[in-house]
Parts: structure tokens; C-alpha cells; sequence
């Protein structure tokens, strides 16, 4: 083998060569943090609107229904979207992560370890702090995608109904659903009706019951419509939340 | 009274080189030779073809001076720019099968340092058996053997190397060891069995 120090050497005086700085060399290791850190925060964000949505779930509302019923819900209206994004953050995270200098030095498991742990933490304290309420309200699009309560609150087959009462009569009243359908709805002494729930015309309710015929349903449990902007503690808008996207905005306001 | 390159250290030398690019002469005096053969024992390429990729890697580490922080040693630092560039200079060549070309006596002591086999005077006997096991081995795990067998590197290092987790790397020698011992077998080359 050849000695070709004093070549290299040569080479580098000639042709002026000199070291790069080191944010030229260090560029790449700082993007894939940075790239890191971003989906870091967004996963936390996901992870935050996905137990805003799950805590919406209100499982005390479900207790009437039979367990596999009640799993069989939980799963059709689980938000997929914000699951899928998270999924995605991850995998972004861990790709980011192994492309940064040292990133080579920790194996798949303890980066998603941390990942999650990460976010986790932040998007309970995301949620703590209402931020993804915030988001949430600011969030443009097809809600049926983005909020899947409504869906959950739309399952007639299924002893879910939710909607504005537009007349109310004796044992009897007319509930409108979001979709423009009228219901009848019977309810009598057996059925439950919580406590902060008023019978009253264009207040907004879900029911938990029967259906017996087209369009008619019995009432087993009667609960304040639990769409957002609804619900006890929300602190939605509720010109934005209103569940009737066709109503004049004063109906949502009850 | 100064230091001259050949008494300082491969880290002061590093800082020398980015102001005078003299003291660099030195880091690849120390380093041309093990590089060379490095590259070798990991490729296929032709002497000629090693000795620009080796000119090649050396003006990149210069290029590089400023990010190297001591925290690897130099060493390790410039194996781990040499395995890059190497594997670069394969994918651009791809005409021939990715493989690594080892000398008789590196193929013996990956063997030796793995299996507790016969003397090596019968070793030398099952010489060709031996190429075509060592040749046969996928080269992932003829990778990191070479690394700690050849080159005699900790765990520690062939991980910066490398760049895998050290767990990876000693699964990676773990399961080459095994195959070797699995072929071993086959043709009857352990003492347990001779």
C-alpha cells in the first residue's frame, strides 16, 4: 500500500480545501430534531384529542347496555382519525430520532418507549390544560370524520338516539335528530331520566332505548345530548358545537 | 516547548489539523494502513480502487474536523466515515455482488475466535471447507466479526461503527458465531467431534 499522507495533504492545500463549519456538517442532525421535537408535540396533541374524545365516551350512560353492545359502540365511534395521526407521529418520531447523530445508539423499543412516554405525559397535561378543546373547536371539516360523537348519538338499531325535542306531549315527545329525522320518543315512569335533563321543546337530549317501528323509539335512560358544547363540565362554544348544522344558530342556544 | 505531531495525541492533532493542515499528515500517516486493509477486509474492490476511496475518505474526515467532539475516539470516528464511504462505493458499483474478500489467515482467526476447533496445522488442511463457510456468511454478521475478530474492536466501538445498537451488534456476532458452529459441525471440523 502507498503512503499518500503528503498527497492528501497536497490536495488540501491546492485545491484550499478547509473544514466545514459545523452547522454546515451539523445541518441534518439539527433537522431531524427539529423534525423530531415537531411530531413530538403533535403526537402529544393527537394523543390529547383522543382522551378528549374517549372521555366522552361517558361509560356511566352505557351501563344499560349489554357489554358487547357497548364494546361493539365504543369501537364504531373510537376516533379513528386522531389514532391513525398518532400513529403516524410515532412512527415519524422513531424515523426522525435514529437519523439524528446518537440515534443509532438506542434500540426501536426504548425510542417508542420514550416516544410515548413523551407524549403521554404532554397530552394528559395538553388536556389538563384545555389546549385540546382550544384545538378542537378550531378544527375545520367534515365533522362526521373529526367528531365521531355524533355518529355514536345516531345508532337507532343500536338504542342510540340523540336529538333536539321539537314538541313534547304526554309520555310522548318529538325529537329531531341532526340528520333531519323526527323521532317519536315514549318514555314513562320506568324510564330514567337524569337529573339535568329537561323535557322541554328544543332542548337537546340523547336517548338510550328501544326502537319499535320506523321512527319510534322507547326511552330507557334519558340524558343531556352529550354532543360537545353539551355536556356537563364543557366549556364549548356552543354557537360551534351546535349538533344541528342546518338549524339557525339561536336553536342551538338552550 | 511544542509537541511534535508525531508525540500528540490523534485529539490534538485534530485541533492542529483545522488551523494547520500539516498536523494532518500525521492522522493519516497513523491511520492510512488500518483504513486500507479495513476497507479491504468489508469489500471486493482492487487495491488501486481501495486507495482513492481511502484519499477520498481522508479528505472527507479533514472536511469533517469541526463536528468531531472527542466524544467517539478518532479512531472509531474515522472507521465509522470509512464503513460509510465504503458502502457508498458499493452501492455505485454495483456490478458485482455485495460481498467481503478476507485473506486465508483473517478467514483462520474469525474461525479460531469463534470455534474451539482442531490445531491449525489441520486447520490449514480444511482451508478450502473454511473459505466457503466464511464466504458463505451473510454479510451483516461477516461485518461486525470482522470489526471485533480482525480488527479487534469492543462492542462498544462496532456499534459507533456500525451505527446499530449495541444489542443489535451482539446479536449480529451472536448469530454469526452460531452459523459458523452449525457449518462447523456439518463438516466435521470441532474438536468434540473429531
Amino acid at each position: 500500500m502507498k503512503d499518500f499522507s503528503k498527497k492528501i495533504v497536497n490536495t488540501i492545500k491546492q485545491e484550499h480545501i478547509v473544514p466545514d463549519s459545523k452547522l454546515k456538517i451539523n445541518f441534518k442532525n439539527y433537522l431531524f430534531w427539529f423534525i423530531f421535537s415537531g411530531v413530538l408535540l403533535l403526537g402529544a396533541l393527537f394523543f390529547s384529542l383522543i382522551i378528549l374524545n374517549i372521555i366522552d365516551l361517558k361509560p356511566d350512560v352505557f351501563r344499560h347496555l349489554k357489554l358487547g353492545r357497548f364494546f361493539f359502540l365504543v369501537f364504531m365511534t373510537l376516533p379513528y382519525l386522531w389514532i391513525g395521526l398518532l400513529a403516524i407521529t410515532i412512527f415519524s418520531g422513531l424515523m426522525a430520532f435514529r437519523k439524528t447523530k446518537k440515534g443509532y445508539r438506542y434500540s426501536m423499543l426504548f425510542i417508542a418507549g420514550i416516544i410515548v412516554l413523551f407524549i403521554s405525559v404532554v397530552g394528559a397535561l395538553a388536556h389538563f390544560s384545555k389546549m385540546n378543546s382550544r384545538f378542537d373547536r378550531s378544527i375545520p371539516g367534515p365533522r362526521g370524520i373529526v367528531h365521531p360523537m355524533e355518529g355514536r348519538w345516531q345508532r337507532p338499531e343500536e338504542g342510540l338516539l340523540g336529538g333536539e325535542i321539537i314538541e313534547v306531549g304526554d309520555q310522548i315527545f318529538f325529537l329531531k335528530t341532526p340528520r333531519g329525522e323526527e323521532w317519536r320518543i315514549f318514555y314513562g315512569i320506568e324510564t330514567e331520566i337524569k337529573k339535568d335533563v329537561e323535557i322541554k321543546k328544543n332542548k337537546k337530549v340523547g336517548v338510550l332505548g328501544e326502537k319499535k317501528d320506523d321512527k319510534s323509539m322507547e326511552a330507557f335512560v334519558i340524558i343531556r345530548l352529550p354532543f360537545r358544547g353539551e355536556g356537563k363540565g364543557s366549556d364549548f362554544s356552543e354557537s360551534r358545537k351546535c349538533p344541528f348544522l342546518d338549524a339557525p344558530q339561536k336553536e342551538c342556544r338552550d | 516547548m511544542q509537541k511534535s505531531y508525531s508525540e500528540a495525541t490523534d485529539n490534538e492533532l485534530v485541533e492542529l489539523s483545522i488551523k494547520n493542515p500539516n498536523a494532518f499528515e500525521e492522522l493519516v500517516l497513523r491511520y492510512q494502513s488500518r483504513l486500507f486493509y479495513y476497507i479491504k477486509r468489508i469489500s471486493y474492490f482492487e487495491d488501486e480502487d481501495i486507495e482513492d476511496i481511502v484519499q477520498e475518505i481522508f479528505i472527507k474526515i479533514y472536511r469533517s474536523l469541526n463536528i468531531f467532539d472527542g466524544d467517539l475516539s478518532f479512531s472509531t470516528w474515522a472507521y465509522q466515515i470509512s464503513r460509510n464511504a465504503t458502502i457508498d462505493a458499493i452501492r455505485r458499483k454495483q456490478v458485482r455482488p455485495q460481498t467481503a474478500r478476507l485473506e486465508e489467515d483473517d478467514m483462520i482467526k474469525i474461525f479460531k475466535s469463534n470455534i474451539d476447533i482442531r490445531s491449525e496445522l489441520e486447520l490449514k488442511e480444511h482451508l478450502r471447507e473454511i473459505k466457503l463457510i466464511i464466504n458463505d456468511l451473510p454479510y451483516k454478521y461477516k461485518e461486525v466479526m470482522i470489526l471485533r475478530f480482525l480488527e479487534e474492536r469492543s462492542y462498544e466501538e462496532i456499534m459507533d461503527i456500525v451505527q446499530k445498537p449495541k444489542g443489535t451488534v451482539a446479536a449480529l456476532i451472536a448469530r454469526g458465531r452460531k452459523i459458523l458452529i452449525k457449518e462447523a459441525e456439518k463438516r466435521n471440523l470441532l474438536i468434540s467431534q473429531g
